[in-house]
This record gives C-alpha cells, sequence and structure tokens, in this order.
C-alpha cells in the first residue's frame, strides 16, 4: 500500500474495544506521546490488554475468513438500505461516495431538519442502534470534524446519522430499519422548530 | 464520530420525549420566541397566549435538538401554564433540570436554552405592549447571555469555515 503507518481499530471489525494495531514501515520515526515505566516495547508504556488483543485476533480471523463473501454480502445491505433512505425519506443527503469507493458496511446519511441526538434515541426505543455525527453526540459538543471537513454545513453534521452493516445482519433487518425510520424521522421533523416549508 | 455512550436519560426525560406536552405552532399565540440556532443543532421556538391580566393561558413549543433539548422546552411549557410572567420569569434552568428528574451535566445546555428562550418570549411581550415592570431586569440574566453566545459563536464558526472553503 505504500504508507509509512496505518492504524487498525478492533472494535471496527466487531472485536472488543480496548485493543488496537499501528503498522509502522520499517526505518520511520515515532516519538513517543505516552511516557511511563514498564515498558516492554519502546512506543506505549504499561500493560497489554491480553484479552482485548486475543479477542483482535479472533475477530481478525473470522473477518477474513469468508472474506469475498462477506464483502458482497455487507455491499448489497449497504447499498439496499441507502436506496431506500435516499428515495424513500424526503431531504436525505448521503455523505461519501456510493460504489466501489465506499466503505462496504458504512452508510452515513443527513437527514434535514431533524437532530441526530433525537433519532438516535428515537430508533434505539425501536430496536435500531446507531450512531451521529451531532455535536449533542459528542463529549466535547461539537459536530463531526469528518463530515465539517468534506464540505458538509453544521445542520448537515447535527442531522447525521451512520449505521453500520456486517456480516450479521440480514435483508430482515434492513426492511425493519426502513419500516421503523421514516416513521421516526418524520416524528422528529413534526417536533422540530426547522421545516422546509418556512425557509 | 464519537464513540456514542447511551445517555442516563431519566425517565421523565424519555416520556416527554416520547409524548412531549404542548408540541407545535400556536396559530393565535400573543408572543413567539426563539433560542438557539440550527447551526448550533440547538433551537427552541416557545409560543405563548398572554391574557390580560399578564398570566399565561397557553404555552407550546417546537424544539430542534436533543432529546434532553425537547424535554427540557416541554415539561417549562409545562412549569409556566397558569402562572404570571412575573412567577415565570422566575423559574431557572437548575428548575427545569429537577422538574425533569436531573439532567446530566452534559445537558445542562438544554435547560439553560429553554429558560433563555423563555425569558426573550417574556420581554418580547412587554415590547409588544411598551411596558416595562419593575421586576424586569434592564440585564440580561445568565440564562440568556447563554444563548447569545451559542448564537453568536457559531455564527463566527460559520464565517469562518466559509472563508477556508
Amino acid at each position: 500500500m505504500g504508507v509509512d503507518m496505518l492504524t487498525l481499530s478492533s472494535h471496527k471489525i466487531l472485536g472488543p474495544k480496548g485493543a488496537g494495531a499501528l503498522y509502522v514501515r520499517e526505518g520511520v520515526k515515532v516519538e513517543k506521546i505516552v511516557y511511563g515505566p514498564l515498558s516492554t516495547q519502546q512506543h506505549w508504556p504499561g500493560v497489554e490488554n491480553v484479552p482485548a488483543i486475543y479477542g483482535f485476533y479472533k475477530a481478525a480471523e473470522a473477518a477474513l475468513s469468508r472474506f469475498d463473501e462477506n464483502i458482497s454480502h455487507m455491499r448489497r445491505l449497504r447499498d439496499s438500505l441507502i436506496k431506500g433512505i435516499l428515495e424513500g425519506i424526503p431531504y436525505t443527503k448521503l455523505n461519501g461516495p456510493e460504489g466501489d469507493r465506499r466503505a462496504p458496511d458504512n452508510v452515513n446519511v443527513s437527514f434535514l431538519y431533524v437532530e441526530g441526538e433525537a433519532l438516535t434515541v428515537d430508533l434505539s426505543l425501536n430496536g435500531v442502534y446507531v450512531s451521529s455525527g451531532s455535536a449533542c453526540t459528542s463529549r466535547i459538543l461539537e459536530p463531526s470534524h469528518v463530515l465539517l471537513a468534506i464540505g458538509r454545513e453544521y445542520e448537515e453534521a447535527h442531522g447525521s446519522i451512520l449505521f453500520k452493516v456486517s456480516r450479521f445482519h440480514t435483508p430482515e433487518d434492513i426492511d425493519y430499519t426502513l419500516k421503523v425510520l421514516p416513521k421516526s424521522v418524520d416524528r422528529l421533523r413534526r417536533i422540530s422548530s426547522i421545516k422546509p416549508e418556512r425557509r | 464520530m464519537s464513540t456514542r455512550v447511551p445517555l442516563p436519560y431519566s425517565k421523565k426525560v424519555i416520556e416527554l420525549f416520547r409524548n412531549p406536552k404542548n408540541l407545535g405552532a400556536m396559530e393565535d399565540a400573543t408572543v413567539k420566541a426563539t433560542a438557539g440556532s440550527p447551526a448550533c443543532g440547538d433551537m427552541i421556538t416557545f409560543y405563548l397566549k398572554i391574557r390580560d391580566d399578564e398570566t399565561i393561558e397557553k404555552a407550546t413549543f417546537e424544539s430542534y435538538g436533543c432529546a434532553a433539548n425537547i424535554a427540557a422546552a416541554s415539561i417549562t411549557t409545562e412549569m409556566i401554564k397558569g402562572k404570571s410572567l412575573k412567577e415565570a420569569w422566575k423559574i431557572s434552568w437548575k428548575d427545569v433540570s429537577e422538574d425533569l428528574g436531573g439532567l446530566p451535566s452534559i445537558k445542562f445546555h438544554c435547560g439553560i436554552l429553554a429558560v433563555g428562550a423563555l425569558r426573550r418570549a417574556i420581554r418580547a411581550y412587554y415590547e409588544k405592549v411598551g411596558r416595562k415592570p419593575e421586576w424586569l431586569p434592564e440585564d440580561l440574566t445568565m440564562e440568556e447571555k447563554q444563548a447569545l453566545e451559542e448564537e453568536r459563536m457559531l455564527e463566527i464558526m460559520e464565517r469562518r469555515a466559509k472563508a477556508l472553503k
């Protein structure tokens, strides 16, 4: 890939939180950012989180077995969810590209006239678990810097929702989501103090 | 996106979020006031119907914001029903938080915004009728200042963002 460094997160491949990996190309020097004793290797002090690392290893193993099959499966679910949302719900915008240049498991959509945190709560009350790039879902009360960096307006970031599909999801999960989602969005748009017709 | 940890919302907040009381615009409102902005991701609009004796006959809200924001706006409309403007003025963000069963600290700003919007509405009423009661302070209260700061800060950030594009 020709990179100098690469980070990998365990939880992004359905492994446990608390473990990650850093690839550093030979010859690249990295400065320490955390100092302390008990160092078994030069970059990071402290005792390794062995259970999490083992979980990370098992997650990687599982992710790599039947890899192509899983990727196709995720892409199909991803694309049917994207289509269902963009065609079925007005004032929505896909964040990021479609098709091959898009991560197979990622559906990130901005719902205008709705705030993201409220939508994540409403969806969770209906059995659908997602996250959002709104300021109110961030611990520092700032909207997703990634969405702002790709040129989205603040409102679009506040209304953004991230759905992740996995090899464990089924087309029925997508159907259920597409049943529940428009109702939640509608309800919150009725509560909202900003409405398309008032603009 | 930061990892989202589900917030310890109280039962009351979830209840009001699911079934907000006094929701919707009021056609025949005496006054209407808004605090916050869509750019903040935090915005509350109150509609008040005020009787001649300066008591609040009816109050409704609309809100663009998180679950706590919606609950705070809704509970505020319940708290002020039937009260005189003088009594309604005294409601603080802590009262709102308490009535909601306690807001998590990261959500205090929702109670503050609700009070900011309410006080704006009360000021708007007195401007409309051209009177100024002695109990109405000249200077903005903390909750009103916070709303203003939020609105201004976003303006500044948006301008900076546009300049970079």
